[in-house]
């Protein structure tokens, strides 16, 4: 933040000043305080940006935090309409996280400048952070300057020290307002599907949370043309957040690809990809793959690598069936999967020699012994019978 | 712990219907409802289809400590019934200090069992163990399956 002032709880922020012969004389006119509020603005977007961005956690900044951003035009220095604006921090230290708000402003006047020199097509030094502003954010900035003359001018920069202010001439802000206005055209709406799992849903008002693959968290408003996605979305929902299955949400995004997906609207689709089931039995198969040599004593050995893969492309058909499968290594390295019906025990046993053993319990309990067979094993699991 | 090796001593055959002897189950082979599976009552031919307890006399907790401190995993301590053993077609057997087996060894033993009548027992042993209910539950139980 700039250089203090004699207030402890304010600070003096950025140096601003407008150049030109309507500002020559004693303070400055009233119709150009407007290009204070609109610094005032621009500074805010640019921070508000910073924030989100390294608060991915967020999807909007907390409240207060517009009114604590206490910018004080106090007075204007003689000889030029260089406006001194004093940063109130008390505002700021008061709020839960008011330090990485404090933070985020401290920085967003150099972050400014970087924009707007990007904006005016005036080279910056490589390795230069710049933030990146939406089309509607780039708006704010392209509005700087906007009620100066042709021979006015607008300088800006983090203190009055700073050897290269940013200078925004007529010539600057013709080129800063092309170059917005071109991504100002909105970006084509386009439909991708991203794979999650839902949580907090609102079913009346038609949309929920998505939790993506990578984490991120997705706002999904439904389709009104789909009434019955609710119900889907209903039945997917992870009340706990984890244990849910993963589906794949179709719906219209506006912002251009590798770019961060907030909102998901218009959704018209949401498919099953992998339920809760497989998730278990895979998270369970991993963790019995990693079982070394002598696991339950000095005879036993690892699962056998042809099992586990068997298990591996059965998961996706048994984890559909809706039965609660136990998933295990024998210390002879065969897999073992049980489950059990109506009080029998049921087990498909895959050995190393590539042979199954399949066994229906209870007293008069079956069995049979065969090479492994995919086919043969998930049709004992619906049915239950050997035969 | 170590047992000394008597080459000349023989198991002996337990009596006791009524004595619970003491299992220890793999935290691989407890379900997600908490209940093993029953793999975990099953012997085979790494134990030579002998399956591998403690006797009663030995607390639960205790005869999971020497298991882990043996260096293998429980999720805790389980009870076989010598009666349900035998009436599945196995020997319960007192062979402590024998070929190598720690002090208070039992083992169930399904030599003479073909595969099916040794999942049945398993199966039978695991039901009553479960109605019996866990003698000890080992801290961090993975209960996933």
């Amino acid at each position: 933040m700039s250089e203090g002032a004699g207030d402890d709880d304010a600070v003096v922020f950025a140096y601003l000043k407008l150049e030109g012969p309507r500002f020559q004389g004693r303070g400055m006119p009233v119709n150009s305080v407007a290009e204070v509020a609109q610094f005032r603005e621009a500074v805010f977007t640019v921070a508000r940006r910073m924030y989100l961005d390294e608060n991915p956690d967020r999807q909007r900044l907390p409240g207060n935090f517009d009114e604590a951003f206490d910018l004080r035009l106090i007075e204007v220095e003689a000889g030029s309409a260089v406006p001194k604006l004093l940063l109130n921090l008390t505002k700021i230290r008061d709020l839960p996280d008011g330090p990485s708000w404090e933070n985020a402003l401290s920085r967003a006047v150099p972050a400014l400048a970087v924009i707007v020199l990007g904006l005016t097509g005036t080279s910056v030094e490589p390795g230069t952070n710049t933030v990146a502003l939406s089309p509607k954010e780039l708006t704010v900035v392209a509005k700087l300057g906007s009620t100066l003359g042709t021979a006015e001018s607008m300088v800006f920069a983090d203190t009055a020290q700073n050897p290269n202010p940013t200078v925004l001439d007529v010539a600057a802000r013709i080129v800063m307002r092309e170059a917005v206005r071109v991504p100002l055209a909105p970006p084509a709406d386009r439909a991708i599907t991203v794979t999650g799992v839902i949580e907090e849903l609102d079913g009346a008002a038609g949309h929920f949370r998505l939790r993506a693959e990578d984490s991120s968290l997705i706002q999904v408003r439904l389709s009104p043309d789909r009434p019955g996605l609710a119900e889907v979305a209903k039945r997917h929902l992870a009340p706990d957040g984890v244990t849910a299955p993963d589906v794949a949400v179709t719906g219209i995004v506006d912002v251009p690809d590798g770019e961060r997906v907030r909102l998901l609207r218009d959704v018209t689709q949401i498919e099953l990809v992998r339920t809760m089931w497989e998730k278990v039995l895979v998270d369970k198969l991993t963790t019995i793959s990693e079982l070394e040599p002598g696991w339950w004593g000095p005879e036993s050995v690892p699962p056998d690598a042809t099992a586990l893969l068997h298990v591996q492309e059965l998961i996706p058909v048994l984890g559909r069936l809706d039965i609660a499968f136990a998933i295990a290594s024998t210390p002879e390295g065969s897999i073992v999967i049980e489950w059990s019906r109506d009080g029998t025990t049921f087990v498909a046993e895959i050995e190393p020699d590539d042979q199954m053993y399949l066994y229906r319990g209870g007293d008069n309990y079956e069995d049979r012994e065969s090479p492994f067979d995919a086919t043969t094993l998930v049709a004992f699991a619906e049915s239950g019978r050997l035969r | 712990m170590t047992a000394a090796h008597d080459s000349d001593a023989e198991p002996t055959q337990l009596t006791d219907e009524a004595e619970v002897l003491r299992r220890q189950v793999h935290p691989s082979w407890v379900k997600a409802d908490g209940t093993p599976m029953s793999t975990a009552f099953r012997p085979g031919r790494a134990d030579e289809n002998q399956m591998s307890t403690l006797r009663e006399r030995v607390p639960a907790n205790e005869a999971h400590r020497r298991h882990v401190e043996a260096g293998l995993e429980s999720a805790g301590t389980w009870g076989v019934l010598v009666g349900s053993a035998h009436a599945g077609g196995a020997v319960a057997l007192d062979d402590a200090g024998i070929d190598g087996n720690p002090p208070d060894h039992a083992s169930i033993d399904c030599r003479s069992m073909g595969k099916g009548a040794k999942e049945r027992l398993g199966e039978a042993l695991r039901d009553e163990a479960v109605t019996r209910g866990c003698l000890f539950v080992a801290p961090r139980v993975d209960t996933t399956s």
